[in-house]
């Protein structure tokens, strides 16, 4: 049970705890305010009470298909505001930048807050879902809330060492990181949307790309790591490639955008 | 801003937890591994022992708690069996380990073929109570590490709050450095990471000395030598306007600019004649009201050509001082309000001694400093308005800087406020009382 | 509801045309596993090779359940007392494991594709 509680609650943070630290990272070098943060987790963590309290019902539009629904969407919201921090971040690297741009200077936090708040929306629900669905059985919710203290205890050390790790990167290179990182992040998001659909035969099953299970299994504890940090999967479907694929080209061609836009505006202003 | 501090916990912190709680989750599971290999090994000698008690060939059912179930088949029939095993076969008719779901739990399952007796043997043992019992043990084990985790996490914080506190004590002595000590630090000399920064800072703190001395040095020997060559040039210049015709403008006007280099050059030497160790032994008890009546009679002539109305009030006030250095201050204060004051202006002058200290007040009703220069004011060489006063009045900007001097040689305070007139300017100076110990 | 027809309709196009892959079968068989006391019920699913199949998961226990399947790639809450349903296939014959992410210990199965 232990263990079980331990992974589970390890993959979701992980997963919001990366974002979280990217972000935070990317606000704290365009205006230097964290307390967004706060706000972000918080009504993310509201908004996902409301759902894991309303999951019965969500499960049953579309032919009891809704969460699958309701998660695709938030996956593609998520993805498309990653993007439009994306350019915000990229247009707007520098003071001058922002200016030039007409970015209000609290623009990326906003943004990145709504980010957040989704996404911890769909991770958080999980997570409550399954702490309210133990905590009648008294002694093995006792095993769970340890197993979940140390799933959170590490999800969010790696979150802080990120956060710490890009910190330490110097201009041009944590700008790279930053969007590198987003893109995957944005790559997992749309994988998994697309998985979601096909689960819901919104969108047919495809044949597996390629099966790595051999090399890691996604049962093993590294295996779950790689899936919530990159969205690694052992037998991925075409699809699913194919979608990861549109995720990270969707961030990189934005931020390549952006930083042409950037630079056609400061060459026409000098 | 960034913090050290922040910084170095939380980056301590994450690294130590994500240490601990992965060695913790790795002991779990190897501790694990282990508690199932003896359940599974205990499993099997149960189903040996079955298979050893049961020779006779009645089919039998044995009464059992519900945590253990069992089988023995003989020729594809159930010849014995515990209560709470199901008709069907719990378990594969292959010796090994397996599971089952049966009776509403999950179960580990063993079999065991006795090739004496032909029969297959097939104990079970509920998963859940196995896991938990064995979870129960790891977690005991687990338990400590979670709860040292806040403390470790204080711990921490203290230390590197201990850590960084020489940083501090080192900012606080630079901090709380006079403006114009420029004495060497020494708090970094015990801390190998301060040395370097502490050396550099004693070595900036040599270098500007040295040039403030030379700075020094050089006006007051420029001074001193353009006094020489600047009396000649008074008395050629006396001369010459003897020989002169009565009114020739141009020598009126170069002994004007000459009388104001005359001027200069004495504040000049004003300013740096004294230095504060030289300064102090020649304090003595001198009556600032009387002082100040002196030089206001001294300075009368000028009022009176300005026509302006000078009063003064106080009573003897006695402060350890330097007699000429205070005549200065009074001089130049004065001088100042004759200068700014227009004419039929008035001027104030008041010396008054409190509980903590004697106030001298010298008060006009002339333009007044605006509030953001007031600070200013004191520096060298600095005019209000820039270099052409709109008074129109001549001066070099040094007069309020040797009153500056001069207070802070006295210990004193110089403050400017307000006038009670409708305009103008008050300068407040605070002197120190004498200590009874003192003269 | 027409706008999800659309949208199903699009995102399937989309796929067929970026994937070129077979087309879906009109029937989809139903498959139904039950939940009770953290089991499934039956553990062991037999399903016909490349067919797209539609489990419906009935959970009888009053507690949450995840399934999960690794190498199906399928992961779905299905809170207490109630039922969902995931479609899974058309997959390749072989052992596809299954189990309930929240009680893994007590609730796993296995779909054999033949």
């Amino acid at each position: 049970m232990l263990l079980s509680s331990v992974i589970l609650v390890l993959q979701e943070t992980l997963e919001a705890a990366l974002l979280v630290s990217l972000l935070l990272a990317a606000s704290q070098q365009l205006s230097h305010k964290m307390s967004w943060v706060i706000y972000a987790i918080g009504g993310g963590l509201a908004f996902s009470l409301v759902y894991a309290l309303e999951i019965g019902h969500v499960s049953e539009w579309f032919e009891y298909t809704g969460q699958e629904i309701v998660n695709a969407s938030l996956q593609i919201s998520v993805t498309l505001l990653i993007a439009i921090c994306t350019w915000v971040l990229v247009r707007g690297w520098t003071p001058e930048n922002r200016q030039r741009a007409g970015f209000r200077s609290s623009l990326f936090t906003q943004l990145a807050a709504a980010t957040v708040m989704l996404a911890i929306t769909r991770e958080g629900s999980e997570v409550l879902i399954y702490l309210i669905g133990f905590y009648p059985i008294k002694d093995v919710f006792h095993t769970v809330t340890v197993g979940s203290f140390i799933g959170l205890g590490i999800g969010i050390s790696v979150g802080v060492l990120i956060y710490f790790g890009i910190m330490g990167l110097q201009g041009r290179w944590q700008k790279n990181t930053m969007v590198s990182l987003l893109a995957l992040f944005s790559g997992k998001m749309v994988s998994q949307a697309s998985l979601q659909l096909n689960q819901a035969d919104w969108i047919p099953s495809t044949p597996v790309g390629w099966d790595s299970s051999s090399l890691l299994s996604e049962e093993s504890l590294t295996g779950k790591l790689l899936y919530a940090l990159i969205g690694y999967e052992a037998t991925p479907a075409l699809a699913q490639i194919a979608a990861y694929a549109a995720g990270v080209i969707l961030i990189l061609i934005t931020a390549i955008i952006a930083s042409r836009v950037q630079a056609e505006s400061r060459s026409a202003s000098v | 801003m960034k913090s050290i501090r922040v910084f170095l916990v939380t980056v301590i912190l994450s690294i130590i937890t994500l240490f601990i709680f992965v060695a913790a989750l790795k002991g779990y599971q190897s501790s694990m591994a282990e508690a199932n290999r003896l359940f599974d090994r205990q499993l099997l000698d149960t189903a040996t022992l079955i298979a050893n008690l049961h020779t006779e060939n009645a089919v039998a059912r044995f009464h059992q708690d519900s945590t253990i179930a069992f089988q023995v088949w003989r020729r594809n029939e159930l010849i014995a069996a515990s209560d709470n095993a199901p008709d069907t076969r719990i378990a594969s008719f292959e010796p090994g380990f397996g599971f089952n779901n049966f009776a509403g739990y999950r179960w580990r399952t063993v079999t065991y073929f006795n090739s004496l007796s032909e029969d297959w043997v097939m104990a079970a043992e509920r998963t859940d109570l196995r896991n938990a019992l064995a979870e129960e043990v790891i977690l005991e084990a687990v338990w400590p590490v979670l709860l040292g985790l806040p403390v470790v996490g204080l711990l921490i914080w203290l230390i590197v709050s201990r850590g960084l506190r020489p940083l501090r004590q080192f900012a606080d002595e630079l901090g709380s450095k006079q403006a114009d000590d420029l004495s060497p630090l020494t708090y970094h000399a015990a801390y190998q990471e301060l040395s370097q920064i502490g050396q550099s800072s004693n070595r900036l703190l040599k270098r500007l000395e040295t040039s403030l001395l030379r700075e020094k040095q050089f006006a007051s020997d420029a001074a001193h030598e353009l006094r020489t060559p600047i009396s000649t040039l008074k008395v050629q210049l006396h001369n010459a306007q003897q020989d002169a015709t009565a009114d020739n403008k141009n020598i009126k006007e170069l002994r004007d600019s000459t009388d104001r280099l005359g001027h200069i050059v004495e504040q000049i030497l004003d300013l740096y004649r004294s230095s504060p160790d030289q300064f102090n032994a020649n304090f003595k008890r001198v009556d600032l009201s009387a002082l100040a009546q002196e030089v206001v009679a001294l300075k009368y002539p000028l009022f009176e050509t300005k026509n302006q109305q000078v009063t003064f009030s106080g009573e003897p006030c006695y402060l350890s001082g330097d007699h000429f250095a205070l005549t200065t201050l009074l001089q130049n204060l004065l001088g100042n309000a004759n200068k700014y004051t227009p004419p039929s202006g008035h001027i104030s002058v008041s010396v008054h001694q409190s509980e903590h200290c004697i106030t001298l007040t010298i008060e006009d009703n002339g333009p007044g400093i605006p509030e953001d220069e007031r600070k200013s004011v004191f520096q060298r060489f600095y005019r209000v308005g820039g270099d052409r006063h709109s008074t129109g009045e001549h001066g070099c900007g040094l007069g309020l800087a040797i009153v500056k001097h001069i207070v802070e040689l006295h210990d004193a305070s110089i403050t400017i406020t307000d006038s009670r007139f409708e305009t103008g300017t008050a300068f407040v100076v605070s002197f120190p009382l004498i200590r009874s110990s003192g003269l | 509801m027409k706008l999800q027809a659309h949208i199903k309709l699009l995102l399937r196009w989309c796929v067929l045309l970026g994937m070129g892959c077979q087309s879906v079968a009109a029937a989809t068989p139903v498959i139904e596993i039950e939940i009770r006391d953290h089991l499934f019920f039956p553990s062991e699913v037999d399903v016909p090779a490349n067919t797209k199949v539609k489990l419906l998961i009935i959970n009888r226990d009053p507690t949450p359940e995840e399934f999960e399947s690794y190498p199906l790639n399928r992961e779905k809450v299905i809170s207490g007392n109630s039922k969902a349903v995931i479609f899974i296939g058309p997959v390749k014959a072989g052992d596809y494991p299954f189990i309930g992410e929240f009680y893994p210990t007590t609730a796993q199965g296995v779909i054999r594709v033949r």
